[in-house]
């Protein structure tokens, strides 16, 4: 069994700009397989430098790459951005509870991302556009600040040409360029025509985001057992044994980072938390 | 294919449900069918707010002119209210309403419709609740795209 604080040396294989500040890598598992769920994360350790929790934003079934998109918003990620192709990370995981694609299997499915929230929902996202008989009606929302900000942008092209999902894509601002949405996220939920009761609903984005989200979903109402979210701390091990990521009386790392917002509800937005 | 009066489309729709049938049909004849190409503005910015209109099908786009730029700040589509300027004095448009495709809407008579709020406050009363109830949930919006939610 391998140590579990131990990375894996991993090259990259290939980095693409999403946005002015975020990209995505390609690794190379070195045995030439790596599996995870959606909603899974990675330890991505930049040597000398330091570690940074990051969810798997590539496909389940190519388990021959391994896909993180990253924003650049401290030290390690900042050093990440500058590693280029053929250089080295180091990689721990997958950890933790992903996305219920289980649960979600013979329901209708509504996947809704705002920002970078979208990296982590894509697995679940490819996982039942691939397997759509697998599911009742899908409906995906996507949000982001500006028409620059959208990440895959062409993967959400052809996700909104399926006649067999709906995908709305909405911004904040926009110029006269934009033909799209512009809006909050929350006011595409009402289109939503999915069956409450039999409703799962992943949600992934800042706290803020997820909150609003909530409050909407709710009022097509779909029960807190069947919203999903993913939470974010300041993951360090990863395992469950530092306590850096403790949420009340669960670790994000181990026990999330996807939960129903049943179990975060009387813990969401608490800032000391 | 079976036409639908103004009336019945109106009674369909979310913002006059139980509403009175009599005040439906007060309204409706207020209302007239219109068509706006791609491209073409419903709304000008400065100009008297002498309509409103509810989107049937299409999309436009409410725009802010900002120096040399201009700004998006809302989409309406089916479904959707445009145009609130003309509920009170000077009841001149604030914004510019683009049409990116080509909308077919109810347009109704500003002036006909405030007339009829006055002459029958049961009417007005429920016009402006509902009213009331849309801007509430566009403010809502607002505030949530202010703050930056994705950052």
């Amino acid at each position: 069994m391998p140590l579990p604080m131990l990375p894996v040396p991993m090259r990259i294989r290939r980095r693409v700009k999403e946005t002015a500040d975020t990209f995505t890598i390609e690794l190379e598992p070195p045995d030439g397989t790596f599996a995870f769920e959606p909603g899974q994360f990675n330890m991505l350790y930049v040597f000398g430098v330091g570690e940074v929790p990051i969810s798997i934003s590539g496909d389940v079934s190519r388990r021959d790459v391994l896909v993180h998109t990253i924003r650049d918003v401290g030290t390690v990620t900042h050093a990440l951005g500058r590693l280029k192709k053929g250089d080295w990370v180091g990689v721990r995981g997958p950890y933790g509870r992903g996305w219920p694609m289980k649960i979600a299997k013979g329901r209708d499915v509504i996947l809704a991302a705002g920002g970078i929230g979208l990296a982590p929902l894509r697995p679940a996202i490819r996982e039942v556009l691939d397997n759509r008989d697998d599911y009742g009606r899908v409906v995906v929302f996507y949000g982001a600040r500006t028409p620059g900000d959208l990440l895959y942008p062409k993967e959400v092209v052809k996700w909104r040409a399926r006649l067999d999902a709906k995908v709305s894509v909405t911004v904040d601002r926009a110029d006269r360029t934009w033909h799209g949405n512009v809006g909050v996220i929350t006011q595409l939920v009402s289109a939503a025509r999915t069956d409450a009761s039999r409703t799962v609903a992943m949600v992934c984005g800042p706290e803020i985001m997820m909150h609003y989200m909530r409050i909407h979903l709710a009022k097509l109402g779909i029960a807190d057992e069947a919203i999903y979210v993913s939470m974010e701390r300041n993951m360090k091990c990863a395992i469950g044994r530092c306590g850096h990521c403790q949420y009340g009386g669960d670790f994000i790392c181990k026990d999330g980072p996807v939960f129903t917002f049943a179990e975060v509800e009387s813990r969401f937005r608490i800032r000391s938390l | 294919m079976k036409t639908h009066s103004i009336a019945e489309i109106l009674s369909a729709h979310e913002f006059f449900s139980d509403m009175k049938p009599e005040h439906i049909e007060f309204i409706s004849g207020c209302a007239k069918v219109s068509h706006f190409a791609s491209g073409k503005f419903m709304i000008l910015a400065g100009e008297p707010a002498d309509n409103f209109y509810l989107i049937r099908s299409g999309h436009t786009a409410v725009e802010i002119e900002i120096g040399n730029q201009v700004r998006t700040i809302h989409s309406p589509g089916p479904g959707e209210f445009v145009g609130w300027s003309w509920i009170l004095p000077p009841a001149r448009w604030r914004y510019d309403v683009r049409v990116v495709e080509d909308v077919s809407a109810i347009s109704f008579d500003a002036e006909c419709v405030r007339k009829k709020c006055e002459a029958d406050f049961e009417f007005g009363y429920h016009i402006y609740r509902r009213i009331l109830k849309i801007v509430i949930e566009r403010l809502m919006a607002t505030r949530i795209q202010m703050i930056d939610m994705y950052a």
